[in-house]
């Protein structure tokens, strides 16, 4: 379908590198997905500027992980593994949301859509970790 | 464990040698010219009796010296009769209290002196005359020369010394005896120091700070350069950048390789115009840019050598003639601005500078470098955040592959890969002199700009020292294209060399040039051959054996122009000293001070430049063994090979020596 953006690979590196490393005491919505919102923010500015798609999704990698590690009050992270996922998530996520902005979708309705389904699985994961326990 | 010890101490005893090596010619040249130890201490005694000396009439005319050479007997009395046909000029031989001002048109008597030293001294023009004052120099050997003679003996020693040392004991993996694969990880494991550097150089404003107070020094050279005094070393344009700043970069090479290009103000504007920012990243990587392509036929070092060598045939205009010198700043940088604009990155800076391109080429000799911790991670790492760069910095400038660069060459130290690296895989490393040059040696092939490169920079400080330092006026003259007088904007008619002038400016020119250019070259290839035949080798060819051992005279070149910097600074420290606080050469005295000029230590020069040409013919000689055991796989074969080479390279440290000895 046009401008569906798939998050279900972005939520599972979150998951590992994200959601378990913030220390804040209360969890939000905005939380959750605030490195993807400023990096859905980048593309709609990359798209505007005119640059090159291919470059710009690379390097929204950089940005996700960068995001990330700011978000986790880190300055590196020495684990490749986790540098190599949220870079390729990401720049995978950037192709998405490239696409779709150029397709004509609305910054918003991206925002929404990605922030809606990223909280949802985030509980549902939340959940099922619960009842594992 | 017990070989490992044994190892250890053959190192030391090693590096004892070598060390001792270094030393020698310090201690045992004195020691000889000595002969009466405690007549040296006052070598130049007022003698009392005035009966015999010998009268030497010199006449002094801007800028030499007549006769240029002088020669007197060890304990001779002598009296000069120095007469100016032109304007006042001053008469100082070197590290004695012998200073006299002759005055136009007349006759000064010094002496009667006795010389007790033997060597070769300095005499030199006290008292600025003109734009060349400092080049108004001349000979005053005291016979029979023992100081020569032991220096040959010791660079002859040195040779066979390190030849005799590779044929026993050297290995690919040490250089004179230590072990040049060792590196320390600064950042890491240098206590307070590491981690603070590491907290400068990722903040983002350390390379504006940097650039910022050479900006304004650059405005300083154009306003002094256009509009100050005409005479070259009156003026801050000329004597901070031609004497402090050209010395002081040799240092910075071998300290801290192209840290200078950390802080250059040439690319400066264009790198901040591009980037539409001073210090921080711009969140959309838009570079105000025509975003061109640079050419891949152009990016070596072909045009930066070469830029390197026109600036050198001019260096005596540039030297003496402020405005010219403001000029040639003023072309580099809006070459470096405009070209930043067509093509966003250092590209003037990898090909087109003349300082770059020398500054390049010697930094693999530092013992300094920004390299990834572990390349394998560089490798596994697909986010090359160090290439594309990142929210944290920009892509390498210099366009590199930071985490797997294998030198220095084009490295230009901004450290955005520092900021860049996500994994904290960059750093900066302390080494050996020269740790990765024999492997670039090998790796370049059938590229030979840095080869040629190589041969400039080695002719040039021989012609720099004896243009700079050397008793020939002629060469000077050919050089300075015969305008005796200098100029500013005022009369930049005289700017204009004769036509005579610029007959003469051919000679120096071609001379140069074919020198640099062609005869040297051409020898060295002639020993690449005969190093060949004597390793009794098929497969390999002479122009990747010429090739690979070219790179030797990158620390054997560094050595003698740091023998050169440190002559520089010794004898003419005073003039970018007082240019601080008289810019313009008009007489101000903004800091309160004012120094005479005088040399430090002029008569002890050739001892400190004899242990940086030992040192460099030893490091060139055990690296070409390196080289050779990578070429050959074999002892025997590298070191016959090598052994022809070093009759080049002694040549080479004996027509040196002579100059300085
Ligand atoms: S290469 Fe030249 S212009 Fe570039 S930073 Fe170095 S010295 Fe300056
Ligand atoms: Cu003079």
């Amino acid at each position: 379908m046009k401008g569906n953006i798939s998050i279900l690979n972005i939520s599972g590196a979150f998951e590992k590198y994200y959601w378990s490393e913030i220390d804040e005491k209360v969890i939000s919505k905005h939380v959750v997905s605030e490195p993807l919102i400023d990096l859905i923010d980048h593309i709609d500015k990359a798209i505007n500027a005119g640059l090159e798609k291919r470059g710009e999704c690379a390097y929204s990698g950089s940005v996700l992980l960068s995001l990330v590690l700011e978000g986790t009050g880190r300055k590196y992270s020495y684990n490749i593994d986790e540098t190599n996922d949220l870079y390729k998530e990401g720049k995978a996520l950037a192709g998405d949301v490239w696409d779709a902005l150029v397709d004509g979708l609305s910054l918003v309705r991206i925002k929404k859509q990605v922030i809606g389904s990223l909280w949802n699985d985030y509980l549902r994961r939340n959940q099922k970790k619960r009842s594992g326990e | 464990m017990a070989k490992i010890n044994k190892f250890r101490r053959g190192n030391i005893i090693f590096i004892l040698i070598i060390l001792m090596l270094l030393l020698a010619p310090l201690g045992i040249s004195y020691f000889i010219i000595s002969g009466q130890a405690q007549k040296v201490l006052r070598a130049f005694e007022l003698s009392d009796e005035d009966g015999e000396a010998r009268v030497i009439e010199i006449t002094a005319s801007q800028f030499q010296f007549n006769p240029n050479v002088i020669h007197v007997d060890l304990g001779e009395k002598i009296i000069f009769r120095v007469t100016s046909t032109d304007v006042m000029h001053g008469f100082y031989i070197d590290g004695k209290d012998v200073f006299a001002e002759v005055p136009p048109g007349e006759t000064v008597e010094i002496g009667p002196l006795q010389f007790n030293q033997p060597g070769k001294f300095k005499i030199r023009c006290a008292i600025t005359c003109g734009p060349l004052h400092p080049f108004m120099i001349a000979d005053l050997i005291v016979e029979p020369d023992y100081t020569l003679f032991v220096f040959v003996a010791l660079t002859v020693l040195t040779a066979i010394t390190v030849l005799l040392y590779v044929k026993t004991k050297g290995r690919e993996d040490r250089i004179l005896g230590i072990n040049r694969k060792v590196k320390i990880d600064v950042l890491k494991r240098v206590r307070i120091i590491g981690p603070l550097l590491k907290r400068v150089l990722q903040w983002r404003g350390i390379h504006f700070v940097l650039i910022l107070p050479n900006l304004l020094f650059f405005m300083l050279i154009f306003a002094t350069g256009f509009f100050g005094n005409p005479t070259g070393n009156k003026n801050f344009s000329i004597a901070v950048v031609w004497i402090l700043w050209f010395a002081l970069i040799e240092f910075m090479i071998i300290f801290a390789s192209r840290t200078w290009c950390t802080m250059c103000p040439l690319p400066a504007v264009g790198e901040w115009i591009a980037r539409r920012r001073f210090i921080g990243v711009h969140n959309v990587r838009k570079w105000f840019s025509l975003n061109k392509k640079w050419p891949k036929s152009l990016d070596n070092m072909w045009i930066g050598a070469l830029s390197f060598l026109v600036m050198s045939l001019m260096i005596l205009w540039l030297v003496t003639r402020p405005v010219v010198s403001a000029i040639l700043f003023l072309i580099l940088i809006v070459m470096g601005t405009v070209l930043y604009l067509i093509v966003p990155a250092r590209h003037f800076c990898r090909s087109i500078c003349p300082a770059g391109a020398y500054i390049g080429y010697h930094s693999n000799e530092s013992i300094f470098e920004v390299r990834s911790r572990s390349k394998a991670i560089c490798d596994a790492h697909p986010g090359k955040e160090c290439i594309r760069g990142s929210p944290k910095g920009y892509g390498c400038p210099w366009k590199l592959y930071p985490g797997g660069n294998q030198e220095n060459t084009y490295c230009g130290q901004c450290y955005e890969c520092l900021k860049n690296c996500p994994l904290d895989n960059m750093t900066i490393k302390a080494r050996m002199i020269g740790e990765d040059l024999p492997e670039k040696a090998i790796r370049t092939k059938n590229n030979y700009d840095e080869s040629w490169m190589g041969f400039i920079r080695f002719s040039l400080v021989i012609f720099y020292t004896l243009a700079f330092f050397g008793p020939y006026w002629f060469l000077k003259d050919w050089g300075n294209m015969g305008n005796a007088y200098g100029a500013n904007l005022a009369s930049i008619n005289l700017l204009t060399p004769t036509m005579g002038g610029f007959q003469k400016w051919l000679n120096w020119a071609l001379l140069v040039s074919f020198v640099a250019l062609i005869a040297f070259p051409a020898i060295f290839y002639g020993f690449s051959w005969l190093a060949r035949k004597a390793a009794k080798v098929k497969d390999i060819p002479t122009k990747d054996m010429f090739g690979a051992y070219s790179y030797v005279l990158a620390p054997f070149g560094l050595t003698l122009w740091i023998g050169f910097a440190i002559t520089l600074i010794l004898v003419n420290w005073a003039y970018p000293v007082n240019a601080f606080s008289d810019p313009f050469g008009w007489g101000w005295n903004l800091f309160g001070f004012k120094f005479d000029w005088y040399p430090i230590f002029p008569h002890l020069i050739p001892f400190i430049q004899l242990p940086l040409i030992l040192l460099g013919l030893a490091l060139a000689i055990n690296f070409t063994y390196i080289i050779s055991l990578k070429f050959f796989n074999g002892r025997k074969p590298a070191f016959r090979s090598t052994a022809v080479m070093t009759v080049l390279y002694t040549g080479s440290a004996l027509l040196f020596v002579y100059l300085i000895g």
